[in-house]
């Protein structure tokens, strides 16, 4: 039997509106394939095993508890996590986890508050937020019938502009994204995937989830040939219905 | 009164009668033609009113409910603004459209009561009038409302994470309500003691405070016990540590401390003591005054006329205003046991041999306590049927990701096999979704997006003596609203 193990980065700070909805999505595609699947924490001042997950999720927070978590990321999990970059791990970041993962996040008041530097965007705040029903039209999800656009909702203040080896994770159709300007949305940099889109991401988009599942299982089993389709009519209604 | 106030009061009654004929309930228009024509006008006429202001993310409505009730049976004229009239507009329409009562209220012989807009009270008043205006005010509006009218006291229910698309981050929006404090020095300040967040209010401010909240026994009774904090207040907002609770009611609210910097929950002056039973339609607990935590002054039996643990803190609230006020403690008791739901909170109707209860549900920890509600009361989950009802219009909030941090999973293992649930609402496809996640089959999730036929199939697939639970966000619970008041002449039992 196939099984993965998914890590929840700070899952008492970072969870902001519905962000666990992915790890939901990614669990209950697991169970229904009869995939083992197991769900572990990292908090602050909890050890992060650079081998021991196939999926590491970090979602959003508000910008207080961003900072509660600041020294410990940076002092205590920065090396594991780029080491579990660089071997192809699959991370899915959103929002405040998608700002952690590059350089710096520069506030209104001026302040730089460094980040991971794992990839090379960087954020500064904005002065109004980015909020409303948004989609965007992703690459790599094109496959067979499937038009890779992907429905969500964007809320954030901060701007994100990529560069080096941050590259879009899709075209914006309707909404703001990154930053308003350029037309990308979030980033991917190897096996990493970043975006904006809070809550439901990967329940409404299934065959975003399928994407990494299937990145997940390749990555750990030689022999894995593809994961069984599900019925989606109920996601496929929803994700239609937001576009 | 000038001219202005007076043109603006015309203004405002003329357009509330012309909302009124074309069907539009609305008391925002009449407002804001009140507020372009006179400005200050919100300064002008509260001036003669001692003023209470309900704040907080959960409960402000049935607070500011029971805070009324408490008057009435205290035979104090008040006026009172309409359930959802709480951003500026609304307040200058509640004063604008009960200018009246004032005049009224100091016509009177002696004794009083509820003065509305042009009912000439039934009761008389003190020799001495004084009127109150009872002012549920929405949490992001209150730095802008209450400088204008500077309250005699402001309640502040709770803070939880609640439509992030329209109030932005928590921490920006406490951050708004202390300064607004800071505005108002001699307001008295009522405070949810365990609430982190809320209690922070009292930090450096040398307004006066009284504190409400369970005792550890309370709190055991009803300690919702899948409890998930979310990210609204685990750390320390001072020092940015891990709380820790000696005690726990449900989310973030109990006994915290910060084991760092010290700051820790206040000691209540109005305390629940102990939770006596839970009913499916009322709470029966003992309420302390003086300190919780020894000093003990007076107790009192009450018996709290809506269930939930939630519903206990609104009953503390109101209470502790009274306290504030030095009204009789009687009084306040016969008004937590005969106070009305407000709209769309718990309105129960029958249907036959059935009955129809409607929750408003507006986000993750409101609809976590209802579900808590549903578990734990009497009925036989079996025989009730449930429609959720999802809208995302502004006034619901845009931003529906909050579903998913609602423990519907809870709710999939507590009921049988093969029980139908119903969605609808204009995200009714989402709903679907999420209860797909939780763990209901497609073929058990019903989707009907008339309102009328949901009804039908709700209250069809409700068994006899059972409820038909209608979790309507917002918007839709007005749209509901309307075609069961049509249907059931709701509105004679609901007012």
């Amino acid at each position: 039997m196939y099984e993965i193990k998914i890590c929840h980065l700070y899952p008492d700070l970072l969870n902001l509106y519905g962000d666990t909805g992915n790890i939901i999505s990614l669990r209950m595609r697991s169970v229904w394939r009869g995939i083992g699947v197991s769900v572990l924490e990292a908090g602050i001042g909890s050890f992060f095993d650079p081998c021991g997950y196939d999926i590491v999720f970090i979602g959003g927070g508000q910008d207080l508890d961003q900072a509660a978590l600041q020294n410990d990321l940076l002092k205590n999990k920065k090396s594991a996590i780029f080491e579990a970059v660089e071997s192809n791990r699959i991370f899915l970041c959103i929002c405040g986890g998608f700002q952690l993962m590059g350089k710096y996040y520069k506030t209104g008041e001026g302040r730089t508050i460094d980040c991971l530097g794992i990839m090379d965007h960087w954020t500064e705040a904005g002065k109004n937020r980015f909020t409303g029903n948004y989609s965007f039209e992703c690459d790599f999800l094109k496959k067979g019938s499937f038009d890779g656009r992907v429905a969500g909702f964007e809320n954030h203040s901060g701007r994100t502009f990529l560069s080096g080896n941050a590259k879009p994770l899709g075209r914006i159709i309707r909404g703001s994204g990154n930053n308003g300007e350029d037309g990308y949305e979030g980033a991917i940099y190897r096996n990493v995937y970043c975006s904006y889109s809070h809550g439901s991401l990967l329940p409404k988009n299934p065959a975003f989830a399928d994407h990494l599942l299937a990145l997940a299982l390749t990555n750990k089993y030689p022999d894995f040939e593809g994961l069984e389709p599900l019925d989606d009519t109920l996601e496929n209604i929803a994700r239609l219905k937001a576009l | 009164m000038d001219l202005k106030i007076k043109a603006a009061i015309t203004v405002s009654r003329i357009v509330s009668a012309a909302c009124r004929l074309i069907g539009h309930g609305g008391t925002s228009l009449p407002g804001k033609a009140a507020l372009l024509l006179c400005p200050d006008i919100i300064t002008k006429l509260s001036a003669g009113y001692r003023v209470i202001m309900v704040t907080g993310t959960n409960g402000k409505t049935t607070t500011a409910k029971i805070i009324c009730r408490i008057l009435e049976c205290s035979g104090i004229p008040y006026i009172t603004n309409k359930s959802g009239a709480n951003l500026k507009s609304g307040i200058a329409a509640t004063f604008a459209l009960n200018s009246s009562a004032l005049k009224a209220a100091a016509a009177l012989p002696k004794g009083g009561t509820h003065i509305k807009g042009n009912n000439p009270p039934k009761v008389s008043s003190p020799v001495t009038a004084q009127v109150y205006a009872v002012l549920e005010t929405d949490e992001a509006a209150l730095s802008i409302v209450s400088p204008l009218i500077k309250p005699e006291i402001l309640v502040v229910t709770n803070f939880f994470r609640d439509q992030l698309d329209r109030y932005g981050e928590l921490n920006t929006l406490i951050s708004g309500v202390a300064r607004a404090i800071g505005q108002i020095r001699e307001t008295r300040l009522v405070l949810n003691a365990d609430d982190s967040l809320c209690a922070s209010l009292a930090k450096d401010v040398p307004n006066e405070k009284i504190f409400f909240g369970f005792s550890p026994e309370a709190a055991a009774v009803v300690s919702d016990s899948s409890r998930t904090i979310l990210s609204d207040a685990s750390y320390c907002m001072y020092c940015k540590n891990k709380y820790s609770y000696s005690f726990t009611t449900y989310a973030h609210l109990g006994g915290f401390s910060c084991p760092v910097c010290g700051y820790a929950r206040p000691v209540p002056n109005v305390c629940c003591k102990s939770v006596v039973s839970r009913a499916q339609d009322h709470t029966s607990a003992v309420f302390t005054t003086g300190n919780c935590d020894g000093g003990v002054t007076s107790s009192y039996n009450v018996r709290i006329n809506l269930p939930g643990t939630y519903n206990i803190y609104n009953a503390l609230a109101a209470f502790s205003c009274s306290q504030s006020l030095s009204l009789p403690a009687d009084h306040a008791v016969e008004a937590l046991g005969s106070f009305k739901s407000g709209f769309g909170r718990m309105e129960t109707v029958r249907a036959g041999n059935k009955t129809i209860q409607m929750i408003l549900v507006k986000n993750p920890t409101g609809f976590n306590q209802v579900l808590e509600h549903m578990a734990s009361s009497a009925e036989e989950l079996s025989a009730c049927c449930f429609a959720i009802v999802i809208n995302d219009r502004i006034a619901d909030g845009t931003d529906i990701s909050w579903l998913w941090d609602v423990r519907f999973e809870d709710l999939h293992s507590n009921l049988p096999e093969k029980t139908m649930i119903l969605v609808s609402g204009i995200r009714s496809a989402e709903m679907a979704v999420r209860l797909k996640y939780a763990g209901f089959p497609p073929s058990d999730i019903v989707v009907e997006d008339d309102y009328a036929a949901l009804i039908e199939k709700g209250l069809a697939g409700t068994e006899d003596d059972g409820v038909f639970y209608l979790l309507p966000t917002y918007t839709a619970m007005l749209d509901l609203r309307k075609i069961l008041a049509r249907k059931y002449k709701l509105g004679k039992y609901w007012h």
